[in-house]
């Protein structure tokens, strides 16, 4: 999913650059069957 | 360090304990993720208890509404548009959120506030979302509320969502959670079956999208049904759903979260 760049008031907020997809973009959370991911500093997932 | 006395350890202890629901799992019954891939949607009865429910109606109660141009505004700063430009005309395909008694919205907060984070990133909540969704990531991209007001709140026409979000594709999903016990007569949320299988249909506003689909008026009209406090109900982006007015003097509360897959 990219973020396209219309205009939103939530996800104009979120600092996202066009041609972004939201689950690179740390300000999402990662979430999974028990719940959120963490990131590392790079805002990949811990596993 | 200011010293906590005992009654507000247990008081804090006591939330805790209500909160910790939120940790437990809720397994979606195949027939349900089937339905929503099938037809559209799905019902998660019971998603959510009556104490973060409560939680919930409490820290909405001290989050400021959206402004109802917001969305309308946002469209228009597109091009470099002046200020000026953005307090013009009102975006017609956006009519609907000018008017108050339509829906009142709070936006954001997971954003802002911890407890709403919690509430969506939650094993419960984004753990079904997962299962629903048939993947083993998910990203929680968004949370609002969808207040219909009592006497006389105005019906929601027909409409997808997709139209009004920033995305390249479909595969966003939305869960629906009634705060507060929602009759018949209080705008549930209904569907048209199978409707997720047509593709983007654009931006309605207070039109509904049946008169410029026609073929979409020979659609079965599903879920609209009477919901628990706690109960919730999900849909695609594609899905088109609708809500009839509020005709109590109760305001119809809802939570909403929404994910998409992580990749």
């Amino acid at each position: 999913m990219i973020y396209n760049g219309i205009g939103h008031p939530h996800y104009d907020t979120l600092g996202l650059q066009i041609g972004q997809a939201l689950g690179e973009n740390a300000a999402f959370p990662l979430v999974g069957h028990d719940g959120e991911i963490a990131r590392d500093e790079e805002g990949e997932p811990c596993t | 360090m200011t010293p906590v006395s005992g009654a507000t350890r247990e008081v804090r202890n006591e939330q805790e304990r209500d909160l910790a629901f939120l940790d437990s799992a809720y397994t979606v019954p195949d027939a349900e993720i089937a339905n929503l891939h099938e037809h559209g949607w799905a019902r998660l009865p019971g998603l959510l208890n009556a104490e973060v429910v409560a939680e919930l109606r409490r820290r909405l109660a001290d989050e400021p509404l959206r402004p109802l141009d917001a969305l309308g505004k946002s469209y228009r700063k597109l091009g470099g548009n002046t200020a000026a430009d953005t307090d013009s005309e009102p975006v017609k395909f956006l009519d609907h959120e000018l008017d108050s008694k339509h829906n009142q919205n709070h936006e954001g907060m997971a954003w802002r506030n911890p407890f709403f984070r919690r509430v969506g990133t939650s094993r419960r909540v984004a753990g079904a979302a997962v299962q629903l969704m048939r993947r083993d990531r998910a990203v929680f991209i968004q949370d609002i509320s969808f207040f219909k007001p009592g006497g006389g709140g105005s019906p929601t026409a027909m409409h997808q969502d997709y139209a009004s979000w920033p995305f390249d594709r479909k595969g966003a999903i939305t869960i629906w959670i009634a705060l507060v016990d929602v009759s018949e007569d209080m705008g549930p949320l209904a569907y048209l079956e199978d409707s997720h299988r047509e593709g983007p249909l654009g931006l309605a506003g207070k039109l509904d999208i049946r008169s410029t689909y026609p073929h979409l008026a020979d659609a079965k009209v599903v879920a609209g049904r009477a919901l628990k406090a706690g109960d919730a109900q999900v849909h695609w982006d594609l899905t088109v759903h609708g809500a009839g007015p509020n005709a109590t003097d109760v305001v119809r509360e809802a939570y909403l979260t929404r994910f998409t897959g992580a990749t």
